[in-house]
């Protein structure tokens, strides 16, 4: 674009933005000037209406106090009051009134507060109490000496009307003393005549106490509330000196403008301190201000324009011209012309612009010149530099060589360390995946150090004693938290399963009917306590266990349901039992000896049921792990003895001598269930005796070795067939020589035995031979190792 | 062996709801000299301790109406019964009820189907004179 176009769009920016800016400051301006003007003439407008509203009031006030210093009311007040004379006063009020128009009433009042004279005669016999609080504190006030005026109240006769009050006393002729009161009533609709004078759209009056009190629009209501729009003027007036008239700020720009004169007061009338609000919609204060603002601009934009366009035309005849002219010969500079020489047109900044052109076209030439010739000499020395170089070339391939073999060192040390890091890594993955996994499973994990502090709690565990997260109860004592307890009512236990592990340097099962405290009571659980071994030191106890109340529970389910079969089978075999009892004794009378035997065959068969009932009930209560009994610390030769006692019976029948043998000084203890041991015992030593031919011996001993208790029954019977051994522990599995031999049996005693030595920690096996006896062996820990229960 | 013609006659209370079992009770216990009642249930069991206290009481646990336990717990709990001696005579085996009734005072428990009624007798006679 050319110079002279862009000169020619600045200039003309440029003139419409000084048009804008002065539009706009004429406007502000102009109404600045007018709202000036607008506020003070209506302030001066409401000054005087106030004035002129003061005035009628006090002359009101003043005609009162007239009537009060009046002859005819003070003779009237002093006593000599006949109904003629009352007459008589009453009408010259009314003429009083005549003259000063506003007033509604003149009443006069004896000091008791009743009404004796009025302008109007119904009003007669009235009180004071009739007229309301403001008539009647204003009352009480002028009977004290003083005059006194009310504020506008609403009219308590019937005409609802607004009023005014004015009271002065009446003296006696001496003025010694107060005799009644005169009372005026002013009509305040008709004061307020004076506020038609104010050009305004809304004129209002409002007291002190901020109601409001009078109109331009209205004059007989009074509407007891102030609206919003005025409430912050009337608050800054009602501050102010109430003598002085107020400007007021402009309420809201876009509606109206208000402008407040304050109640003055004339003489002894001080006023109400009344405030008067007048608006005006904005719109019709400032339109003035728009037209003279819109005239300017008429005004202004041709001389603009016209200005503008001279300013371009000048500019571009003194600068655009000569600048088009030295462009192009700049312009053959470009094209390597450098001899041909600008002429000077003029002596101004151009005309030396051109100089200096001609004599920098002269100094590149020189220049060019020069730079030729050093090119060429700097060429020679890049060639002599060239052949110095390729020698210094060749040491530093040693070097790098030399350099190369220590990278890779390095490189080899670096990749060591990778596979270092690598390797760490995984293994962090590895216990971070453990952890994960412990947390994750549905057994209870807890561990602790040797100390009982707890160092691990996987949420399960957590969970079963209510903790949301494991991590607050690490570092806590576990026997706080984790309350583990066997047995149950008075032979409960609090158990410490951590210090039975670290005892016994080995897993601790949970016994039987073991329990946790829960938040839900006592749970059943299962699980064992084992020590965490490190270089065969320990380092603490890691324990699994799960609640198993649901196993729990439907094991008593089907114990019951057992417990009940059993005994509704062992119902009936009592009846017979019994009644058989009685026939064998001859309770029925003395019975052949041939019945007497059936009646025996059938006893023992009737026993043999009873038996098996027992027998199954055992069977299935040890399948189900229910008949697990407490463990206890027993005597072994005691209970040996014992149940050898109570098979004396069969043993004499049978002809089988048994004989018991102790083969170590102390006395042998165990931990085992006593009954489940004792039944164990009786199991074997009945076997021994029933199938070993009459006259045979059975050896019973229990000897100690290393720790271990070991039993041993041995009998000199018909032995197992060694094809038949390996079943010889199978439920209702009985030697086909055993059944020969011996009809009775349900071939579960054994597999008890072996149930009830397991659960003591023990274990049994045998040796026999087919016609030489059997010999069983049983092994025991010894007790004391095995002290588990804390008390 | 007491005089049974010249002394008072003992008192036996078997509580027992199977009647054939009754009858046996009846038959045996009065055959050894004792002055037998029969309750069927619970129930007529502590109606007759209001008018007679047994000297022995011989009670069954599984019993329609008012079973053994909680007759037991009533005999208990009642100052003028808690002092008889009470025998429990049940089929029921388990260890937990026996040790239940042990617990709440009983003196003996026998299983019904493993002993003679001889041996009731025997026991019976041993816990009178004790």
């Amino acid at each position: 674009m050319k110079i002279s176009a862009k000169i020619f769009i600045v200039i003309g920016l440029g003139s419409a933005l000084i048009l804008v800016v002065v539009g706009f400051q004429s406007y502000n301006y102009n109404r600045d000037v007018l709202e000036k003007n607008t506020i003070s003439d209506y302030e001066r407008d409401a000054v005087g209406d106030m004035e002129a509203l003061d005035q009628v009031l006090s002359e009101q006030y003043r005609n009162i106090k007239l009537t009060a210093t009046r002859i005819k009311v003070r003779t009237f007040l002093s006593g000599q009051n006949s109904e003629e004379d009352r007459t008589v006063l009453g009408k010259g009020l009314n003429d009083n009134m005549a003259i000063y128009s506003g007033l509604n009433i003149i009443d006069i009042l004896d000091t008791a507060g009743k009404i004796v004279a009025s302008s109007s005669g119904e009003r007669i016999g009235g009180t004071v109490s009739d007229k309301g609080e403001i008539f009647g504190n204003l009352f009480e006030r002028t009977l004290s000496g003083q005059n006194g005026y009310s504020d506008v109240v609403l009219s308590h006769n019937s005409s609802n009307r607004m009023e005014i009050y004015f009271m002065s006393p009446v003296f006696s002729q001496d003025g010694q003393e107060i005799i009644g009161v005169a009372a005026g009533s002013v009509d305040w609709g008709a004061s307020m005549k004076s506020l038609d004078n104010i050009n305004g759209s809304v004129v209002r009056l409002y007291n002190k106490t901020g109601e409001l009190i009078g109109s331009k629009d209205w004059r007989d209501e009074m509407a007891f509330s102030l609206e919003d729009r005025d409430k912050s003027v009337l608050g800054e007036a009602l501050k102010d000196d109430p003598r002085s008239g107020v400007m007021a700020d402009i309420l809201n720009n876009s509606e109206a403008l208000t402008s407040i004169a304050k109640e003055r007061g004339v003489e002894d009338y001080a006023g109400n301190d009344w405030v008067l609000v007048a608006q005006i919609p904005s719109t019709v204060a400032f339109s003035g201000a728009v037209k003279s603002a819109i005239f300017l601009l008429v005004l202004l934009v041709p001389v603009i324009i016209i200005l503008g366009i001279i300013i371009a035309v000048i500019i571009d005849r003194f600068i655009g011209m000569p600048l088009e002219f030295l462009t192009k010969k700049v312009q053959g500079v470009r094209e390597e012309n450098l001899t041909e020489i600008i002429p000077i047109l003029s002596h101004d900044e151009f005309g030396e612009l051109a100089n200096a052109f001609n004599e920098m076209r002269m100094r590149l030439r020189e220049s060019h010149n020069h730079l030729e010739e050093e090119v060429r000499h700097k060429t020679a020395e890049l060639y002599a530099a060239l052949a110095q170089s390729e020698k210094k070339n060749e040491n530093l391939e040693n070097s790098k060589k030399a350099m190369l073999n220590i990278l890779e060192d390095f490189e080899e040390s670096k990749k060591l360390l990778e596979k270092e890091k690598t390797m760490y890594a995984a293994e962090r993955d590895r216990s971070e995946g453990i952890l994960r996994y412990l947390h994750s499973i549905g057994e209870g994990v807890i561990a602790t150090d040797v100390n009982g502090v707890i160092t691990f709690v996987n949420l399960t565990a957590a969970r079963m004693i209510a903790r949301a997260e494991g991590s607050p109860l690490i570092g806590k004592k576990y026997l706080k938290e984790f309350v583990f307890s066997s047995g149950r009512g008075s032979s409960k236990k609090t158990l410490d399963p951590v210090a039975e592990a670290l005892k016994i340097s080995s897993v601790f099962p949970l016994p039987p009917y073991c329990y946790l405290a829960t938040s839900v009571g006592n749970i059943p659980i299962s699980g064992s306590f084992a020590p965490i071994i490190k270089n065969e030191k320990p380092l603490g106890v890691v324990s699994v266990f799960q609640d198993i109340t649901e196993r729990y529970n439907l094991e008593k389910e089907k114990d019951d349901f057992l417990s009940i079969t059993a005994h509704q089978l062992r119902t009936p075999l009592t009846g017979i039992r019994w009644t058989l009892e009685s026939l064998i004794d001859g309770d029925a009378g003395k019975l052949p000896s041939e019945a007497t035997e059936m009646l025996d065959q059938i006893f023992k068969n009737n026993q043999r049921l009873v038996t098996l009932v027992n027998d199954l009930l055992d069977v299935s209560r040890i399948n189900m792990g229910k008949s697990k009994e407490e463990l206890e610390t027993v005597d072994v030769s005691n209970l040996i003895v014992e149940s050898i006692k109570t098979l004396e019976g069969l043993a004499k029948e049978k002809k089988v001598k048994v004989i018991f043998e102790k083969k170590c000084k102390e006395d042998p203890q165990i931990r085992i269930g006593p009954k489940h041991f004792f039944q164990a015992m009786e199991n074997l030593i009945s076997n021994a005796i029933k199938y070993t031919p009459v006259g045979g011996e059975a050896h019973l001993s229990v000897s100690m070795k290393k720790q271990k208790i070991i039993i041993v029954v041995a009998d000199n019977g018909i032995g197992i067939p060694e094809k038949e051994q390996k079943n010889i522990f199978r439920k209702f599995f009985r030697a086909s020589n055993a059944v020969l031999k011996e009809t009775e049996g349900s071939g579960l005693g054994l597999n008890v035995v072996k149930s009830f030595v397991e659960e003591g920690g023990g274990r049994i096996w045998f040796e026999s031979k087919e016609g030489n006896g059997t010999t069983f062996f049983i092994e025991f820990p010894v007790a004391h190792a095995l002290n588990f229960l804390i008390s | 062996m007491q005089n049974v013609s010249t002394e008072k006659k003992k008192v036996v209370l078997a509580v027992e709801d199977d009647t054939f079992l009754a009858g046996v009770h009846r038959n045996k216990m009065a055959k050894e000299g004792f002055d037998i009642f029969i309750a069927g249930n619970g129930r007529e069991a502590l109606d007759f301790l209001k008018t007679k206290k047994p000297d022995i009481i011989l009670l069954d646990l599984i019993m329609p109406v008012m079973d053994g336990f909680e007759t037991l717990k009533a005999i208990k709990e009642n100052p003028e019964t808690k002092d008889l001696k009470v025998v429990i005579l049940s089929n029921l085996s388990q260890e937990e009820d026996k040790q239940r009734v042990m617990d709440m005072g009983a003196l003996d428990y026998i299983v019904k189907a493993n002993v003679s009624f001889r041996e009731i007798v025997e026991k019976v006679k041993s816990y009178m004179e004790a």
